[in-house]
């Protein structure tokens, strides 16, 4: 019987470390674009170019929504190359969670901006604010509020769920923690190591989303 | 008095349910008109078109003489000098009193913040307020929150105000603090047209008086003949529900 040591305990740390980057990358991606998406998603009265990318953002984001991770990152990474687009894993990784992400947050996006009040589209628009001036100065801050806690619960699932890099060969906590098992055998131990490095990981966030619905009182 | 406000025609639908019907109206400067008349008559669509939230299919408006040009006119600037107050106040929730008020002119105007924020405090302490500057909205009654929503809409220096039913929503105890403010505006000359189910404050507050049903301005005069002697039948029915 092997016995676990010090090396595998920080081959898994390396693993973790890898999972908090691949989640931070990816949210760092995501967010950005998800409120760029969301926000062309609820434009309210669009013209006949923004109904095109309406119509197109619609599509990606069903069809992300609507196929598993898993199936998305095997196609990025070992269907795309029969077409002569390759990408090394970390790419893959990156794009596949990103895309993910996007998707996502895009929802949540759209859904808190459509879920302020109408009629603060009309006290805005009745003082002279343009569009854009409402969605930023008026509907926007009072979105985030809605927003925020879903968008943390996302984020913690996506710690999770990056788990799934695994299939195009990324070591990442819940890989690291199989190889360790490999090696050793120690599969109670070191699962338990691993779910607990998870825990560690995911339980603050939760904490602080808590904290977050209770002080923006949503 | 020069007119401030002209409707020609002005006919809109939704759907198929015609909502205004080859509306004609003025309201000259300084003049306080009111408009009654059953639910659903269209009441708060006349003062919606006349802002642009909703568009008028067709017909035309003037504003000082000036023909809105839904394709020409800059639709914002327009509306900057209009004032609109709402049934359900519709103050930003995510800002306090002073910035629910300075926050279109500070955006809109060329004004300083300090000259902003001193024309705030004038704005609030005229209506009553003076002490709920650093207030959310939630934190107000619905009477001072409709208060703080007219201050709002006279930041923006309008030429008219537009109140839409503005005391329906409040508690009846409630109401009569709104509407000194808004007699208060009377007496200061600002133009204003009301669509209100309060009878008597209509009586005593306006020069004019328009009875509207199905889209349609039934008849119009000044309060004490339309209060005391109208001469339409349907107005007579209309106004028999308030005499009790």
């Amino acid at each position: 019987m092997y016995t676990v040591n010090f090396g595998d305990l920080t081959f898994i740390g390396q693993g973790a470390i890898t999972t908090i980057l691949l989640s931070l990358g990816t949210m760092a991606i995501s967010l950005p674009l998800a409120v760029l998406v969301g926000l062309v998603r609820s434009v309210r009265k669009p013209n006949i170019l923004v109904k095109g990318v309406q119509f197109v953002f619609g599509i990606v984001v069903s069809a992300v929504r609507g196929t598993p991770l898993m199936a998305q990152l095997i196609f990025l990474f070992f269907g795309l190359p029969m077409l002569g687009i390759e990408m090394p894993s970390l790419t893959a990784a990156m794009l596949g969670l990103s895309l993910y992400g996007i998707a996502y947050l895009a929802e949540i996006v759209r859904g808190g901006i459509e879920s302020v009040a109408e009629d603060q589209w009309d006290a805005a628009t009745a003082l002279g604010l343009n569009y854009l001036q409402t969605m930023w100065r008026v509907i926007l801050p009072q979105a985030v509020r809605i927003m925020l806690p879903p968008s943390v619960s996302f984020f913690i699932g996506l710690i999770k769920d990056s788990s799934l890099v695994a299939v195009i060969g990324f070591v990442e906590l819940a890989r690291a923690g199989r190889i360790v098992v490999e090696r050793t055998s120690q599969s109670l131990l070191i699962f338990a190591v691993v779910a607990a490095v998870y825990f560690v990981i995911c339980y603050p966030l939760s904490l602080f989303s808590q904290r977050l619905e209770r002080a923006l009182k949503v | 008095m020069p007119e401030m406000v002209k409707l020609t025609d002005v006919s809109k639908s939704f759907g198929d349910l015609e909502v205004l019907k080859n509306l004609n109206m003025v309201v000259s400067k300084g003049e306080v008109v009111s408009i009654i008349g059953p639910s659903g008559a269209g009441k708060s669509t006349i003062l919606r078109c006349i802002n642009d939230l909703e568009p008028i299919d067709s017909g035309q408006i003037y504003l000082e003489g000036v023909l809105f040009d839904p394709k020409k006119t800059n639709v914002h600037k327009y509306r900057e000098q209009i004032g609109f107050v709402f049934q359900s106040f519709n103050l930003f929730p995510h800002l306090t009193v002073r910035r629910n008020v300075t926050l279109a002119p500070l955006m809109l105007k060329k004004a300083s913040k300090q000259e902003m924020q001193e024309r705030a405090a004038e704005l609030l302490a005229s209506v009553g307020l003076a002490d709920k500057v650093d207030a959310y909205p939630n934190e107000l009654s619905g009477g001072q929150r409709q208060r703080v929503a007219i201050a709002r809409a006279l930041a923006m220096d309008p030429k008219v105000l537009l109140l839409d039913e503005i005391t329906s929503a409040l508690d009846p105890e409630l109401t009569g603090e709104v509407l000194k403010v808004v007699s208060d505006l009377a007496k200061k000359g600002m133009t204003m047209i009301l669509v209100t189910h309060e009878i008597a404050f209509a009586r005593d507050i306006s020069d004019r008086v328009l009875f509207f049903e199905s889209g349609r301005i039934v008849e119009e005069g000044d309060p004490e003949t339309i209060f005391k002697n109208p001469s339409n039948e349907r107005t007579k029915r209309f106004l028999a529900n308030f005499r009790k």
